[in-house]
């Protein structure tokens, strides 16, 4: 399972593709940007958070106040006499319908679930996807995305190496470190892969 | 290429009579146009009797100098950039012969009329027409390839892009300012595309689009409204359109392009323009990028880095190389003028 898709409302569109083996492909489409990128999948943690999101007490406080009120005027009607024939009764509930449903709305979007891929040394999220629970598509995703990460880990290692390698050969080249120098030095890369392959 | 470096310099000077600088001192040589080019040891040989070569082909008004070499790809460029060519060489095992390939118009060029069976063999099918000419005793052979095979290139509009092994390099027809070429070495690897609009830019552009069509409204209607401020907000209005224009078609043409990025100084090191009728061919040289950076051997401040990182020197081994490295690089960036020929074989 190397590509998943995940589509919003019909205008978000995130697709992640699992290129090379170091490389993880990001594409998001949202009505007003397309960005795709290359990211190296050795900044990333291995296993993505599952973060819920909570409403700020600004917004909890403000929804408590609109039940509140709404209670309260209820309960005003069915006791008070004249404030029933005061007002139009049909008009009052379809307010009140079109308040919860907003409310309801704005709730459900503020305290999705959220899979926050983070990064290795920062912490700082990456990117962030909608966490379905049921959505096997989705499993399959993060397990190859995880085994993808531990390869990653060792292959940059090696690829290091190798071009430590490299860069020792370069500076002899350039006559900035002696032979003697040299030798030293990959015998110390040389004892440094061996302690890896060890332990 | 078994053969050495002084055999290599003999047969060359023997086959195109042409006379090569020695090697082991780095030979400094004066371009007319005020660049010098400095070549180092593993190329010169190559990189001089090239250059001694494209001297005798041009005319005597011009002085090419070599810009890079690698491999198979040989870059020399005609005084600065009024004409610049890309040539691509090939030798066979016996360096017998030799072809330049111009990459600027997909032809190759070739010395001695016996090697057209030769030519025709490493080219194919590609081959449109081969016409020969006589210029200054020597017999050329002119051959016109449908598609050229000889080296890493793409082509955008009036951009071409040349992939060595240690550089990328590009011309511009049109614009010679944007001319450029990097050491891979230098460049990340993982690229970024996209285009993403700005919340108060739209909402700016649609005050102003509502602004002129309320305004012009009202003066096709002889609108009382429309008096003396009127007329200003909508010549300012009219002025700020162009300007809002041309920041929506560079974003949008900025989206096209394909970001690479320094590795360093987190700064846009280059763009490849994506093309949208055949985006597979991006998709491959992008590829070919990619993989030619992870080969490409590492710079000596990355080096330093990785050593240090992996405990590999002690603090004092540390400071001695890092000043050493600082020392080479400055003197190499205080000769700014000369173009140094990469290092093949490093």
């Amino acid at each position: 399972m190397n590509e998943y898709t995940e589509k919003q409302f019909y205008l978000n569109q995130t697709t992640l593709t699992l290129a090379s083996k170091d490389a993880l492909f990001f594409e998001r489409r949202t009505p007003f940007s397309h960005v795709k990128e290359m990211i190296p999948l050795v900044v990333f943690l291995a296993t993505p958070k599952i973060y819920k999101n909570k409403l700020s007490s600004l917004a909890r406080w403000l929804l408590q106040m609109e039940l509140m009120g709404m209670v309260l005027i209820l309960i005003g009607l069915i006791s008070d006499h004249k404030f029933r024939e005061l007002i139009n009764i049909p008009v009052l509930f379809g307010f009140f319908a079109f308040l919860l449903a907003c409310s309801a709305l704005y709730y459900w979007s503020a305290t999705t679930t959220n899979l926050i891929f983070s990064g290795n040394n920062t912490g700082q999220p990456v990117f962030k996807l909608n966490y379905l629970k049921n959505n096997v598509e989705q499993k399959k995703f993060i397990n190859a995305f995880t085994s993808a990460v531990m390869e990653a880990r060792i292959h940059f290692e090696q690829v290091n190496f190798v071009r430590i390698e490299k860069g020792i050969d370069s500076l002899k080249k350039q006559n900035i470190i002696t032979g003697a120098f040299t030798e030293e030095l990959q015998q110390r890369l040389g004892n440094l892969m061996n302690g890896e392959f060890v332990s | 290429m078994n053969l050495s470096n002084n055999e290599i310099k003999s047969k060359l000077a023997q086959q195109f009579d042409v006379e090569i600088a020695d090697y082991p001192v780095l030979s400094k040589l004066n371009g007319a146009s005020g660049i010098d080019y400095l070549v180092l040891d593993e190329d010169q040989v190559l990189g001089s009797a090239l250059e001694a070569i494209v001297k005798r082909i041009a005319k005597d008004s011009v002085s090419p100098y070599v810009l890079g070499m690698n491999g198979s790809i040989c870059w020399i460029s005609i005084n600065e950039f009024k004409w610049e060519f890309c040539f691509d060489y090939l030798f066979d095992d016996s360096f017998q012969w030799l072809i330049i390939h111009n990459a600027c118009d997909d032809t190759v060029l070739f010395l001695g009329a016996d090697l057209v069976d030769v030519v025709k063999s490493v080219l194919g099918s590609d081959i449109e027409s081969i016409e020969p000419f006589i210029c200054r005793d020597f017999w050329y052979g002119v051959v016109k390839t449908h598609t050229s095979n000889l080296g890493l290139e793409y082509k955008h509009d009036t951009r071409r892009y040349f992939l060595s092994k240690t550089k990328i390099h590009c011309t511009d027809s049109s614009q010679p300012k944007n001319n450029f070429s990097i050491h891979l070495n230098e460049v990340d690897p993982y690229y970024r595309s996209g285009v993403s609009y700005s919340l108060l830019g739209i909402i700016c552009s649609s005050f102003i689009v509502l602004a002129i069509v309320t305004r012009l409204v009202q003066w096709l209607n002889g609108s009382p409204a429309f008096d003396g401020s009127g007329h200003t907000q909508l010549i300012f209005y009219l002025l700020l359109v162009p300007f809002f224009g041309y920041k929506y078609y560079k974003t949008v043409k900025m989206g096209n392009n394909y970001e690479f990025r320094t590795l360093n100084e987190d700064k846009l090191a280059f763009t490849i323009p994506d093309n949208k009728k055949n985006p597979e061919e991006t998709q491959s040289f992008l590829q070919i990028i990619v993989d030619s950076i992870h080969e490409a051997t590492p710079s000596n401040q990355t080096i330093l880095f990785l050593l240090g990182q992996y405990g590999l020197l002690t603090q004092m081994e540390w400071v001695q190389l890092e000043s050493k490295i600082f020392k080479n690089e400055n003197i190499n960036e205080s000769e700014s003028n000369i173009i140094h020929l990469s290092r093949s074989n490093i």
